[in-house]
């Protein structure tokens, strides 16, 4: 069942300006429930754009959005619609604002008119889902690191246990570890509720390794919406419009092109390592 | 290669804190050498950087730039002459409405007489490949042009050294090859030294020196073949692997003879080649 219809959707920027600027073009696209998406393209390719349309935040030039069979339009925009997609945008920690984590966490649930008790239990849930221990909730947010405020901001959003969750560079500026520990939060949290992820990043490994599917986008189109495995093996397209293909998946191609006989068809470590581990034992065998 | 910047013994904490940021940093940058530092979010890399250029100035210990003690404020224009520092976010380094002025801001300041400025703009852009969006207005460039334009307003002081601190990490993969290429560029052919911040290995591999800091501390240097075979003080640090690293390790723990110090991807594919020809690990 599909969580996420967008129909004939375009949106211009200054529209009848001067400075008019066609951000997307004609999107036809449709996401089930339950899935991983993630979003590449460079910058000014209309990713932020696209994800700021889907919580209501700009509405389209033209073309429709449906959330949940719901149309994102008037009346709806305001109310529940868009307080089901859960946005955190870039550098999310700039927009903490209240004395206490535990405030921070409960404005949105708040806002969604949850009662204090069902707050109290989404405070608790949400900073666990983010990997902070209970303490932090006395603390201001002003004192943390800034890996702990943008935990801290993310779980605000999944307190009010949105059906489409959506992430715009979620990791950008984390430590190697500090990414590593953010996507396995959001994919454990993914896992435990089964809510349909969408996130947008520039680190071609980790989009490969938690995707269900990738939407590659191009100069305000849908260059290409298809598993990971797929998409990566477009190498030189990609590469034209400015994106790479994980580091393993260029490895694994490289010994193929010099004739070994591997499945090249890999996106993560795993999968590459398997390969290669097929072909060493191939050989030996003869 | 003749020492540029001298760190001795350098503490730094911040009035009214307990805490020492930087606890007792000693190290040595050469004259055109370039030197990236890696270490966790909060390790005091971003602290020692605005040591460099005197925007911050030690508790403890001297840090010697050229020669010139950053501690005596006399030497801070000096300091700042020679060292540049470009920081995350292009959006917080450009000041002016249209590219060449932005360019031009830094020389006007330091007083120099108008033709003089005309020609380090033009060559700043140039070095950096903006020159022919010296007339647009910033806003309406990418990221990755951006922060050309702001490391092109560094050059056009003529600094001997430019510091980057994360100056790649808000741009796609496009604008950092554009500004990793530009920084070699700048090292290779004008002998620029360079000390690159950053959390991306790939580009800590194309370094001469990298300094890998925890806690405030150096924890390790050496060359970048060195520190990337050691596994356990990566992880220790908070440090990834890049893939070609972490797939080298996974099959040599399997039992295959394989060298942990092939570094990016035509290494790493060259390693294996060789190996699966029977032949001796090549690095």
């Amino acid at each position: 069942m599909s969580v996420l219809e967008i129909k004939n959707l375009s949106y211009i920027y200054n529209k009848g300006l001067p400075s008019e600027t066609i951000a997307l073009k004609n999107i036809n696209l449709s996401i089930n429930a339950g899935e991983v998406v993630g979003i590449i393209g460079k910058t000014g390719s209309g990713k932020s754009t696209l994800v700021q349309l889907l919580n209501g935040l700009i509405e389209p030039t033209s073309g429709n959005i449906h959330i949940n069979g719901k149309e994102l339009k008037g009346k709806n925009k305001s109310e529940e619609v868009c307080l089901d997609v859960g946005l955190v945008f870039q550098y999310p920690e700039y927009q903490l604002f209240e004395e206490t984590v535990y405030k921070d966490i409960a404005f949105g649930p708040r806002n969604k008119g949850f009662t204090e008790e069902k707050i109290k239990e989404q405070v608790y849930n949400s900073i666990k889902f983010v990997g902070l221990d209970e303490s932090f909730l006395e603390r201001s947010p002003f004192e943390l690191s800034g890996g702990e405020k943008r935990k801290v901001a993310i779980a605000g959003i999944i307190a009010m246990e949105p059906s489409i969750l959506i992430l715009d560079e979620p990791t950008a500026g984390l430590d190697p570890m500090g990414r590593e520990e953010l996507m396995c939060n959001i994919i454990n949290y993914h896992k435990a509720r089964k809510n349909t992820v969408i996130f947008i990043s520039h680190i071609m490994e980790d989009i490969a390794r938690v995707s269900d599917r990738v939407l590659v986008m191009n100069e305000g189109e849908i260059f290409d919406f298809d598993t990971p495995k797929n998409i990566f093996s477009r190498r030189d397209e990609l590469q034209k419009i400015g994106l790479n293909i994980p580091q393993i998946t260029k490895i694994v191609r490289m010994i193929k092109e010099k004739g070994y006989d591997i499945n090249d068809k890999v996106v993560t470590i795993e999968q590459g390592e398997e390969s290669l581990i097929k072909l060493i034992k191939g050989r030996k065998e003869k | 290669m003749e020492s540029f910047i001298n760190i001795n013994n350098v503490k730094f904490k911040y009035e009214g804190s307990d805490t020492f940021i930087l606890d007792g940093i000693n190290t040595e940058i050469k004259k055109g050498e370039f030197t990236v530092i890696l270490g966790r979010n909060g390790c005091g890399k971003s602290t020692l950087a605005k040591h460099l250029n005197a925007i911050l100035t030690s508790s403890e210990g001297n840090i010697f730039i050229d020669g010139l003690n950053s501690s005596e404020e006399k030497n801070v224009y000096e300091i700042r002459k020679k060292v540049g520092l470009i920081l995350q976010n292009p959006d917080n380094q450009i000041v002016a409405g249209v590219v060449e002025e932005d360019v031009a801001f830094g020389p006007e300041n330091l007083c120099i007489p108008a033709d003089e400025i005309r020609k380090r703009v033009d060559n700043a852009l140039k070095a950096v490949r903006m020159y022919e969006y010296k007339d647009k207005a910033p806003y309406k460039l990418s990221g990755g042009q951006k922060q050309r334009v702001a490391i092109a307003g560094v050059l056009a002081m003529k600094p001997e050294c430019i510091v980057l601190d994360e100056a790649t990490s808000m741009l796609d993969p496009e604008g950092r090859e554009e500004v990793m290429e530009t920084i070699l560029r700048l090292n290779r052919e004008q002998n620029t030294t360079i000390v690159l911040i950053t959390h991306y290995m790939d580009e800590a591999i194309m370094a001469d020196k990298v300094i890998i800091m925890d806690k405030g501390k150096i924890k390790t240097e050496g060359k970048p073949r060195e520190i990337f075979t050691d596994v356990s003080i990566l992880k220790d640090s908070g440090l990834a692997l890049t893939q070609s690293t972490e797939l080298l390790y996974k099959l040599k723990k399997r039992g295959y003879n394989l060298s942990l110090k092939a570094l990016n991807e035509e290494e790493c594919a060259k390693e294996i080649i060789n190996f699966l020809e029977g032949k001796e690990c090549l690095y």
